[in-house]
């Protein structure tokens, strides 16, 4: 016999009560000695686990709703664990580990078909619904916040000479008229697209190319950005990744942060990729449309693939365009030669549009 | 010679029986599940957490009930990321027109997104704190909210236009305007929760703390804190029960620094111990008067409701209750 309490659900009232286990169930019995409930020990369970052995047992049951039973003893669980299938359940690590990776596996696989799959299909679509002057203004403050960083290299011949080799690549294609292009004084020899058709190009590019072909072919493939809309995808599916990790690392956990973080870099460098494959070949097919020789991007691309691998510059071409000579490979099939991208009074300019600012 | 407290009285407080080391247990084996499963665990770490403390709270020589399951926090969650998404989806394609149109492009959109994601965030905030209470029980009871969420959120957003317009000083008054709300519609059962405050009571005092603010650099607001939960627990009633929260601005001011200098030193492990400590505090400084007449506390008929807090999961906070730990 265990002594206890019991609730019976419909009022807050606590009845001290004596439970006496049966062959298959318990009785409850009150003060006075009169028959309160009768629990059957199938589905019989413990209200929440128990973790320390001060801890009262708090017993309910499927058929009984709300009503409870408390023991401030775990000596009854002793004799129940033997015979009540639903506490022996609750109770057993092995198959509560069990059932927990199980559905650990189940939340991984819709959280990596949500990530892999739906979210960058969202962003995709989400991307054309953006109108033009709100990309426009999302360029144009990161453009503002790049210049203030690193002066525009504003050589005037040189400008017109790169928006007009702008002009010849793009061509017929209507939604590359309006790419402006800004040269920026840094070392790093790297160039980028950003929403709103704005083209950055670092000093350090134009001087690691040794012809306007390598120069044409990296417009070209930031041009393709553009035309495909990367910057403004990218934007949209790095705020998707965020939310979600940003939602999930609920607690300030620095762990749970940091793997966060970790996945999400993943993410953007397998996007990265697929976008890198996708600009290249366009920018080929535009380059060829365009009769300028193709041979200049895998040209610059293995050539600063051995520099880089000599004298690893952190923040270069490599940290945003991953995998090098598989592009510069798969390009080669696709190049064609062509007539020159610039005259060599043109080369001249460009190549000296940083030199007004520097004296 | 020593005297010790009645027993009536000892009865009369809210007990915290936990244990930091089982605590800091939950929260590492939270911490290696949330990592194996890129963190989807989360909801069923925090219920767990939940089940936990509650377990180990008591009242009256009752332990507190938790029955939430992880999979409602997760289907919550679901729902309002399709929310969110439909909404944003809507919001890319009206705003920019409605902002054409009028040629006010930046403002009218701006305003328009921030009063749209405040009146969000407090329908968030409201259900949450409903899912909670439905899922907690003493007793056999269960605890429940009333009124509606979307109510709940116009008034926080009208009066929150009100707080902007006056610089800040209506605050107060909107605190307990909204207040009111919560606790008249909290629900032990088919016993409501009665609060009478009303932020004006406190206006001379906010006054002072809002003029005080830059000569203290902000400190006089854990005084204003502390005469403002006196005041809201002296205000609130359950039945035959009134409340006291009797602590100083020093104490809270005290808890709240060490806390803080405990998470960062420890990279947030301590969460567990802030957790108790937070805990701790408030049941070391709250006391009960009269007493539950329990035979008149009778179960509600009420459904509650299935999914809970996903909402609030977006915004980065869930709800808290009658300082059960804001979890």
């Amino acid at each position: 016999m265990y002594e206890g309490t019991y609730t019976d659900g419909a009022s807050a009232v606590r009845h001290r009560v004596r439970v006496t286990v049966t062959m298959n169930r318990l009785h409850i019995t009150g003060e006075a000695g009169h028959t309160l409930d009768e629990w059957s020990f199938s589905g019989l369970r413990l209200a929440e686990d128990i973790y320390g052995s001060d801890q009262p047992v708090r017993l309910a049951h499927r058929e009984k709703g709300e009503a409870r039973l408390f023991f401030s003893s775990q000596e009854i669980l002793d004799r129940l664990i033997v015979q009540a299938p639903g506490l022996r359940r609750r109770r057993s690590l092995k198959r509560r580990i069990l059932v927990q990776s199980g559905i650990a596996l189940a939340a991984l696989g819709i959280l990596l078909t949500v990530l892999l799959a739906a979210l960058p299909y969202a962003a995709d679509r989400l991307a054309r619904f953006v109108p033009p002057w709100w990309e426009n203004s999302i360029g144009v403050g990161f453009m503002a916040a790049l210049e203030e960083q690193f002066p525009t290299c504003a050589g005037p011949g040189g400008r017109a000479a790169l928006a007009s080799l702008a002009r010849r690549i793009a061509g017929a294609r209507g939604d590359l008229h309006g790419i402006r292009i800004r040269v920026l004084q840094s070392r790093v020899p790297n160039a980028f697209a950003l929403p709103g058709g704005y083209i950055g190009i670092f000093e350090g590019l134009i001087r690691f190319a040794e012809s306007p072909e390598e120069l044409a072919g990296v417009l070209a493939h930031e041009m393709a950005h553009v035309a495909h809309r990367h910057p403004m995808k990218s934007i949209i599916r790095q705020s998707g990744y965020r939310m979600i990790f940003h939602v999930m690392a609920g607690d300030a956990s620095v762990l749970g942060s940091s793997a966060a973080k970790i996945t999400e870099t993943l993410l953007n460098l397998s996007f990265t990729r697929e976008a890198e494959q996708e600009s290249d070949r366009t920018s080929i097919d535009m380059l060829n449309r365009a009769g300028i020789n193709s041979n200049g991007l895998p040209q610059f691309l293995s050539r600063l693939h051995k520099a880089d691998a000599r004298e690893t510059s952190r923040g270069g071409y490599f940290s945003t365009h991953p995998a090098p000579e598989e592009r510069a490979q798969s390009m080669r099939g696709w190049v064609r030669d062509g007539s020159a991208a610039m005259t060599a009074d043109e080369w001249k300019a460009v190549r000296r549009m940083c030199r007004v600012a520097e004296f | 010679m020593q005297t010790h407290p009645p027993e009536t009285q000892s009865a009369r407080r809210m007990n915290q029986h936990a244990n930091l080391g089982d605590l800091f247990l939950i929260h590492l084996v939270n911490i290696a599940l949330k990592w194996v499963t890129l963190n989807i665990y989360h909801f069923w770490g925090k219920t767990r957490i939940r089940e936990y403390l509650w377990s180990q709270q008591s009242y009256d020589g009752d332990r507190f009930e938790y029955s939430g399951r992880g999979m409602e926090l997760f289907m919550g969650f679901i729902k309002a990321v399709a929310a969110m998404i439909v909404l944003s989806l809507a919001a890319s394609i009206l705003l920019p027109q409605v902002g054409d149109m009028l040629d006010l492009a930046f403002i009218l959109p701006v305003a328009a997104f921030s009063a749209v994601g405040y009146f969000l965030m407090a329908l968030a905030g409201y259900t949450a704190r409903g899912y909670l209470l439905s899922r907690t029980r003493w007793r056999s009871i269960r605890f429940a909210q009333g009124g509606s969420a979307a109510g709940y959120a116009g008034l926080a957003l009208g009066h929150g236009l009100l707080v902007v317009l006056t610089l800040g000083l209506y605050w107060t008054i909107r605190r307990h305007i909204l207040l009111q709300y919560k606790i008249n519609n909290t629900w032990l059962g088919r016993t409501g929760f009665v609060y009478d405050g009303n932020g004006k009571d406190l206006f001379g005092k906010f006054l002072v703390s809002y003029l005080l603010t830059i000569p203290t650099l902000g400190l006089c607001w854990y005084w204003y804190m502390a005469r403002d939960a006196e005041y809201v627990a002296a205000h609130t009633r359950l039945q035959n029960v009134r409340f006291r929260l009797t602590y100083t601005g020093g104490q809270l001011l005290w808890l709240r620094a060490s806390n803080l200098f405990l998470s960062i030193v420890t990279f947030g492990l301590a969460y567990p111990w802030v957790t108790l400590r937070n805990i701790r505090f408030l049941f070391d400084h709250l006391h009960f008067e009269g007493r539950l007449d329990y035979e008149l506390v009778l179960q509600s008929i009420e459904e509650a409701p299935k999914t809970g807090e996903g909402l609030a999961e977006i915004f980065g906070f869930s709800g808290s209750f009658l300082g059960l730990g804001r979890i």
